[in-house]
């Protein structure tokens, strides 16, 4: 009986370190828990992404991230490709509905997350339109052309293809042969690879996943949340609370230490590094045929919902203001403003179907503007 | 991987099944690819590292049996220098280099090393100092040498005590590597009840402490005095509790599966003297610089000035072992200074000595006293920078009662922190653990620690503040 215990307490946790370190693994798991309504279905993501971390029973909502088609989308005759490189805000509303973009044929979503994207070849008798939107909190991280390169080199796009910009200067080229170098790059090659295939970088909460996520466990979860709260005056895990108790945040986009936090102290030399960055992506995307390329980036809730609360950097809006900035600039901000607490889940990372609507109206505009 | 893990508590689960699965004659296979697994978890190719400290240990172990006079005498002074270097390199290269900066700046001179940017091979001093122990203790004749390649690797390897001790001898440790472990349902309970009680020391009260102390020295220039003082009295306990939780889980870890490691505590606040409070704090590493070092130079066998020399060199010694800055030297200055100051004393006063005192209340002062010394010496351990002490103390110089206390923790949190600490103090006076770890009410005990680590534990992955030695 001991030696059957043994071997399946074995078996148990070599299946949990397997699949743990397994993408694809993960991904049939996870799929399979999101779509699921039982006991055993996931409860991160169902109740509010923040509610998911934090399990305060107060914010505990049903989400619904449904946006409804526009009125007169269909006007004007549909010759658009657009692509939209994005989070996902624009990701998860507005996923393969090309009919709720005025003038769009054919509608292309990268998100940014992913790590590499396949994009079809350009339509020539199209014109093609390229919208990059992000969240401020990841403009730090993702906006740049070293990681948009890292995702794919465009190459199939367009025939005509300019020179690719040369002015960045992520990537030194070092033509000498320093064979300490090489060595050294192999040990880390190495290094890399036994880290990626024996421990993967989220494994902690992947098993977190496995283990832990499922809605039964649901109210322990609620009780510990609860307790911490009365007790301590403290959110469980990464979100943040507003100060009238209504609001969550994810930490990261209040702790003024963390970058991307809308309170992270942001000299005039990083916004001009980042502006820098923008024009750079601009010019990338140019190159590669792109007739369009519009950047769209999102607010943190914080800095909205919580307006005034504590000191904002007012990042987005000194990017917006530098006069370096050459790139075409969407700024939904004063839109999404107005009563902007009706505009975001109070218990979500994300805008709601209102703020996405705004989102939306405002691309439509831009995309009518457009030259026939 | 850090024992506060889900990552560990699979692992943990994976290795000890399969060792009760597997045949004896293969089990030590297992637990050295196990550990392999464990060590790599931080950055694998640091196992090379390892791998070069095993390899010239192993080979300088069959040497020194083989030679005598010497010989030998140079075969122990080659794997000493090999591992020296090694700790050398790693940890103390970029100290050297900084000093060497300063001292040619002063003379006009601008000398540096050069540059050699590495990260710090996480464990580094403990797994050294182990492999060390072993030439020693062969060169002595008190171990026989290890033939078995794979063996002995596990000795320098074997995963609970790898990366934050206790800091295992050849004699207790390498013949267990031998002996055949049976499941012994109430060694197994009790294994479990100590990893237990080490992951509640970790979560619920290292951890928790410092969410207070970690912003007070954090921002050293926005406390008041009194913060200081208060982060620093928590601090003793965070890093008691941090460490002492480390050692119950490699000790309760090793014991599920038959091992017994040496114990590394013994309610160190308790002590009345500093002889006393490192005879209890640490006794793997005190041990260790007795044996090897303190004893190496005559110890007390001397005159009264080489004593106080020798215990000094210890202390710092001990030290420099903990990390390469000046604060740590401190550290093992003021430590080796409180020792001469109480023994010369004791000379003069010889009825004040701190074991021949019978009255409770005197050795309550003695105690607290003791315990307010170490608190200071701890203050020089956990500053980040060593630049940051005169700020530290010239916060504390304007202490007032008036200070205003603004604390990440609220009141209820410090509260149950001290709660907790009291409890703890007491359940060591009174070597509860002891009991419980006979396994009494095992499922009651283990399962009140286990919902108290769901319930109150800070789950945010934080190292154990060892790992950085």
């Amino acid at each position: 009986m001991r030696k059957i215990i043994a071997a399946f307490v074995f078996l148990g946790c070599c299946y949990l370190l397997k699949v743990s370190v397994s993408e694809k693994s993960m991904k049939e798991i996870t799929d399979s828990r999101y779509q699921s309504d039982d006991i055993f279905s996931s409860s991160k993501f169902k109740y509010g992404d923040l509610f998911g971390i934090s399990f305060l029973k107060e914010f505990k909502i049903k989400k619904v991230e449904h946006v409804d088609k526009p009125i007169n989308v269909d006007l004007l005759p549909r010759n658009l490709s657009l692509y939209i490189i994005c989070d996902s805000y624009v990701f998860n509303p507005f996923e393969g509905k090309s009919d709720y973009f005025s003038r769009v044929k054919d509608l292309h979503i990268l998100k940014l997350k992913h790590l590499k994207w396949a994009v079809p070849p350009f339509d020539k008798n199209k014109r093609n339109v390229l919208i990059f939107e992000i969240v401020l909190r990841n403009v730090y991280n993702h906006m740049n052309l070293k990681n948009i390169r890292s995702k794919t080199d465009f190459a199939n796009l367009s025939n005509s293809i300019h020179s690719i910009p040369t002015t960045n200067t992520l990537v030194k080229n070092d033509s000498s042969f320093n064979p300490l170098g090489h060595l050294l790059k192999l040990i880390i090659w190495i290094n890399q690879q036994i880290s990626q295939t024996l421990y993967h970088k989220n494994l902690e909460s992947h098993l977190e996943f496995i283990l832990f996520d499922f809605d039964f466990l649901l109210p322990f979860k609620m009780w510990k949340a609860e307790l911490i709260m009365k007790c301590f005056n403290r959110v469980n895990g990464a979100a943040s609370l507003s100060k009238d108790k209504k609001f969550l945040f994810m930490e990261n986009t209040v702790i003024p230490t963390l970058k991307g936090s809308s309170t992270y102290p942001i000299s005039d030399l990083d916004i001009e590094e980042q502006v820098y960055e923008i024009n750079l992506l601009n010019e990338f995307f140019k190159s590669k045929g792109f007739d369009d390329v519009l950047f769209s980036i999102i607010p943190n809730p914080y800095d909205l919902v919580s307006a005034n609360e504590l000191g904002q950097n007012n990042q987005l809006k000194r990017i917006l203001a530098s006069q370096n900035l050459k790139a075409k600039m969407l700024d939904i901000t004063p839109k999404l403003s107005i009563n902007a607490k009706n505009n975001f889940f109070q218990s979500d990372t994300h805008w709601n179907s209102n703020g996405a609507k705004i989102w939306l109206l405002e691309i439509n505009r831009y995309l009518n503007s457009l030259q026939q | 991987m850090v024992f506060n893990s889900l990552h560990f508590l699979v692992f943990f689960g994976l290795i000890t099944s399969a060792y009760f699965l597997l045949n004896h004659k293969y089990r030590w296979l297992l637990l050295l690819l196990g550990s392999c697994y464990f060590y790599m978890a931080f950055v694998p190719i640091y196992i090379l590292i390892l791998g070069f400290t095993i390899i010239i240990d192993y080979f300088a172990g069959i040497y020194l049996e083989k030679f005598t006079g010497k010989s030998k005498k140079i075969f122990l002074a080659l794997s000493l220098i090999a591992n020296i270097g090694v700790l050398a390199v790693f940890k103390y290269y970029h100290f050297i280099d900084q000093n060497i900066g300063f001292l040619s700046n002063l003379l006009g001179a601008k000398v540096h090393l050069p540059a050699f940017n590495i990260l710090l091979p996480i464990g580094l001093s403990f797994h050294t100092f182990q492999a060390m122990s072993y030439t020693i203790e062969v060169y002595r004749g008190n171990q026989k040498t290890e033939r078995n390649f794979g063996i002995y690797s596990l000795y320098v390897m074997f995963y609970p005590q790898l990366v934050a001790g206790p800091i295992e001898r050849p004699q207790n440790l390498l013949h267990q590597f031998y002996e055949k472990h049976d499941w012994d349902w109430s060694r197994v309970k009790s294994g479990l009840l100590q990893m237990a009680f080490g992951i509640f020391k970790k979560v619920v009260i290292a951890d928790r402490i410092a969410l207070l102390v970690d912003p007070a020295y954090g921002d050293l220039s926005h406390q008041s005095g009194m913060n200081l003082v208060i982060a620093a009295f928590f601090y003793s306990f965070q890093i008691y509790c941090d460490f002492s939780g480390y050692s119950d889980v490699a000790i309760g870890a090793s014991r599920v599966m038959g091992f017994k490691l040496m114990d590394n505590f013994n309610a160190p606040y308790l002590a009345k003297s500093l002889p006393e409070f490192w005879r209890r704090w640490h006794i793997s590493l005190s041990t260790w610089f007795k044996d090897y070092v303190y004893f190496s130079l005559g110890g007390n066998r001397v005159s009264i000035p080489k004593w106080y020399i020798n215990i000094m060199i210890v202390f710092i010694l001990s030290g420099i072992w903990h990390g390469a800055s000046w604060n740590f030297i401190i550290w093992g200055f003021l430590h080796g200074a409180f020792q001469v100051i109480g023994l010369t004393l004791n000379r003069f006063f010889p009825a004040l000595a701190a074991d021949k005192i019978q009255s409770t209340f005197v050795k309550v002062v003695y105690q607290i006293w003791t315990f307010t010394l170490v608190t200071l010496a701890w203050v020089f351990f956990r500053i980040p920078k060593f630049s940051d002490l005169k700020l530290f103390f010239k916060q504390i110089s304007s202490i007032s009662f008036k200070d205003s206390l603004s604390f990440e923790l609220n009141t209820n949190e410090i509260i149950l922190c001290l709660t907790l600490v009291i409890l703890l103090i007491f359940a060591e006076k009174w070597q509860w653990k002891k009991a419980l770890l006979k396994g009494n009410y095992f499922w009651l005990v283990f399962l009140l620690c286990l919902t108290s680590v769901y319930f109150l534990g800070v789950f945010n992955l934080k190292q154990f503040i060892y790992f950085q030695f």
